[in-house]
């Protein structure tokens, strides 16, 4: 029997604008993150403008509100039309897409006011990580109540990506979110140094894994041959590599930490299966790439297809420098520098950003009953998006090396040849000149586009419900009887697909993480690893809301070239206080493992204050209102509590003499400071600040 | 160069083997399921997508 039934083009467009409104803001604030580290002016004085505070903004915003509704717009179009069902519950998407802008916006709001968790990509405090948990489930139910409501009974290999995407999310994203809050937005996760930073690169790789790749992989699967008109080059091989793929990545996550206090044997286990992903990244690339045989005339023509070319292109780029950074030896020059954000932007511009473009251009005439505008100017935004791909990345890869080079360079003497780490960041300013401007030329291609789809959608009237007619499935509409066992089965069979990716995916985390948090000896302790003072617990929490972590590492890797700068390499065992690690990823300004005792508290005052006078030059921003602000104490006590909860050895009833040793601290420093002629009352944040510096890698210090 | 994988994993060697052994079984027991799969199946999943388009025509 042939029904009836209507497909939500409606919600299909809100996500449409949602992606390209995001996208807009998104590229924005990382074009002026990407001016700030050329003119440290651009903070704007501010300190919710500051570097620090909005490159996380940066980074949430084109992730998941950029890509993250572009999924959706993608899923909910070509879930509807694969399944032949309209979505399960209007109800269900609306509060999907409300949910998750409103979760964009308290990003938005609180991000720049420092309230942060610290973990790269999941900065968001523990009620927005709530929120989150609860809007994806919404999503989850929307998503499996139209596959069992469907009218075909196969599900293509999309599906299978994107019910892979939202198992495999909710775990990550749950994991990676054990926090014990201490009050309406500070939270302290439960896990420590080397177990904290292995939960938060299993997290960081596998978001890249789940959320940039997977749910594009499905697109792509889908729109590629809708719009080449022609069946996808292999299936068999989509099967194989949608498998190893989602079995491969999950290990993969501790190449982020090499050479780091995380076990070798952890390390290892990461880069022979980062290595091993090049094959399953690239089955994707090749099977995208060759469904376009015999069509590559189109591909001449039309400018939707282009953006999937180099989309698809820059997918096998990054997927074959990835396991390449993974080796060890490459890794040790790379780690740290600005290549590895030229390897990141290769995937987002590339791949999530023209995949994007290639599909909005193709969906919104469609569900506007209308033709694109003009292929002129999405021919031009082609153009110039490529171009600024290209001029983003090639001045980071060279800034990459030759930053990379310099830091490991000797002279023949056998000292540091650049000795002093700002020498080498003036070095690469100009290339961080071309970068901006490669943002700007990507960002005016963003600009165009949207003014294209604008006149396109005014050209047209939207289809907001779309009429289709199939073939109800036989066995949906037999619920008693000999069918219903068959019935039942078939509708089991989309959650048996979600139990065996579920097992699939946890595999690998398990192995690799159970070790490190049983066995003791995998972080062997350090009996003059002391925790932190109550003043120094909150220099580290302000440490955290400035964001000092975005560009300054705490992880001395051991080679000599890094004990000469830095001091004596990291243990695991320094880390066990560390809630959370702030190893950090990237070396903007140097290593601050051992920054304690290495300056005096003045030059720290000076220093925040207005870097440049110490360091003539230097692109760090300038935090003036650390004088100005008075230290909140009343937290003190709950921090304690909440440590003590955790494990940290604070002696019974310290929380109740804790401020009172805060204060004796702050006083010692602030007449420290005025000796030295720095008139600074001690109940400031600076003092603070400077007391956490101060203790920083001291405990285990050679003298 | 695996030879170093292996110093490096510090006598913990069991897990590289165990991992990768886990992996071995499981690829081949996806390939296997490709190798049954008709070729029907196959034609009729890889036109999932295009079917729409011929409903329209």
């Amino acid at each position: 029997m042939t029904e009836k039934f209507y497909y939500d083009n409606k919600i299909v467009r809100n996500f449409a604008i949602a992606t390209i409104v995001w996208g807009i803001i998104g590229m924005t604030v990382g074009l002026l993150i990407a001016m700030q580290l050329i003119k440290p002016s651009m903070n704007m004085g501010s300190q919710y403008t500051t570097f620090g505070r909005i490159r996380p903004l940066h980074t949430n915003a084109v992730i998941f509100a950029f890509v993250g509704n572009a999924i959706f717009m993608g899923v909910y179009y070509s879930l509807q039309r694969l399944l032949k069902a309209r979505m399960f519950s209007d109800a269900l998407s609306k509060i999907h897409f409300w949910g998750w802008q409103l979760i964009i916006i308290s990003a938005v709001i609180t991000l720049p006011l420092g309230l942060t968790s610290s973990h790269e990509y999941a900065e968001l405090e523990w009620p927005i990580d709530i929120a989150i948990t609860v809007i994806w489930v919404v999503f989850g139910i929307n998503m499996f109540g139209t596959i069992i409501k469907r009218r075909e009974q196969h599900m293509y290999v999309a599906i299978w990506f994107y019910i892979a995407t939202f198992v495999t999310i909710a775990v990550l994203h749950i994991v990676n979110s054990f926090q014990l809050p201490i009050s309406a937005f500070k939270s302290y996760y439960i896990f420590s140094g080397v177990q904290d930073a292995l939960v938060q690169w299993w997290y960081g790789h596998n978001a890249v894994a789940f959320f940039l790749t997977t749910p594009y992989l499905g697109m792509m699967y889908y729109f590629l041959p809708k719009m080449a008109n022609r069946p996808v080059y292999s299936y068999k091989l989509s099967i194989l590599h949608f498998w190893s793929l989602i079995f491969i990545y999950i290990w993969a996550g501790p190449h982020h930490l090499l050479y780091t206090s995380l076990p070798s044997w952890a390390q290892s286990l990461g880069v022979v299966f980062s290595i091993m992903l090049i094959a399953p990244s690239w089955g994707g690339m090749i099977n995208g790439l060759l469904t376009l045989r015999g069509a590559w005339d189109k591909v001449r023509e039309d400018a939707t297809l282009k953006f999937m070319v180099v989309g698809l292109t820059a997918y096998g780029m990054a997927t074959f420098e990835g396991p390449m950074l993974a080796l060890k030896q490459i890794n040790a020059i790379a780690h740290y520098t600005d290549w590895i954000v030229a390897h990141v932007h290769v995937g987002a511009l590339g791949w999530n950003g023209f995949l994007t473009f290639g599909i909005l251009y193709w969906l919104i005439p469609r569900i506007y009953k209308t033709e694109l505008y003009s292929k002129k100017l999405a021919a031009f935004h082609f153009w110039i998006g490529t171009l600024g791909i290209i001029f983003y990345a090639v001045p980071l890869y060279f800034a990459g090396f030759t930053q990379g080079l310099m830091w490991k360079q000797f002279t023949e003497e056998g000292m540091l040849k650049y000795p002093n780490f700002l020498e080498t960041v003036l070095q690469i300013i100009p290339m961080y000149i071309l970068r901006a401007i490669g943002g700007a030329m990507y960002l005016t291609g963003v600009i165009v586009m949207t003014y294209n789809l604008i006149k396109t959608v005014n050209m047209g009237k939207l289809v907001a419900n779309e009429p289709a007619e199939a073939m109800a499935l036989p066995t949906s509409y037999e619920p008693v009887g000999s069918d219903r066992k068959a019935h039942r089965f078939l509708e089991r069979k989309p959650m048996i697909f979600m139990v065996l990716s579920l097992i699939v995916i946890l595999i690998g985390g398990m192995i690799e993480m159970m070790p490190t948090f049983t066995i003791k000896s995998n972080i062997p302790t350090i009996s003059s690893v002391k925790p932190y003072s109550a003043l120094e617990l909150q220099g580290r929490d302000l440490y955290i809301r400035e964001g000092c972590v975005n560009c300054h590492s705490q992880m001395i890797r051991p080679f000599r070239s890094e004990t000469e700068r830095y001091g004596e390499y990291s243990k695991a065992g320094e880390f066990v206080y560390d809630f959370p690690h702030l190893w950090g990823s990237k070396r903007t300004g140097p290593d601050l493992a051992r920054e304690g005792g290495k300056y005096s508290n003045a030059w720290h005052f000076n220093h925040l204050l207005d870097p440049q006078t110490m360091s003539p030059g230097s692109i760090m921003p300038p935090y003036e209102w650390l004088v100005d602000q008075q230290l909140d104490t009343t937290t003190t006590r709950s921090k304690i509590n909440a440590m003590r909860t955790l494990g940290v050895p604070y002696e019974l009833g310290y929380e109740n003499k804790a401020n009172a040793d805060l204060d004796a601290q702050a006083k010692a420093i602030a007449a420290d400071l005025k000796e030295n002629k720095v008139e600074v009352k001690s109940d400031r944040e600076i003092i603070a600040i400077i007391a956490y510096l101060q203790r920083m890698g001291t405990d285990i210090k050679a003298k | 160069m695996f030879k170093q994988f292996l110093d490096q994993a510090d006598g913990h060697q069991g897990y590289l083997i165990t991992s990768l052994a886990i992996f071995m079984v499981f690829f081949i027991m996806v390939a296997v399921l490709l190798l049954v799969m008709k070729k029907d199946t196959i034609n009729y999943m890889s036109n999932l997508p295009l079917e729409e388009e011929r409903n329209d025509d």
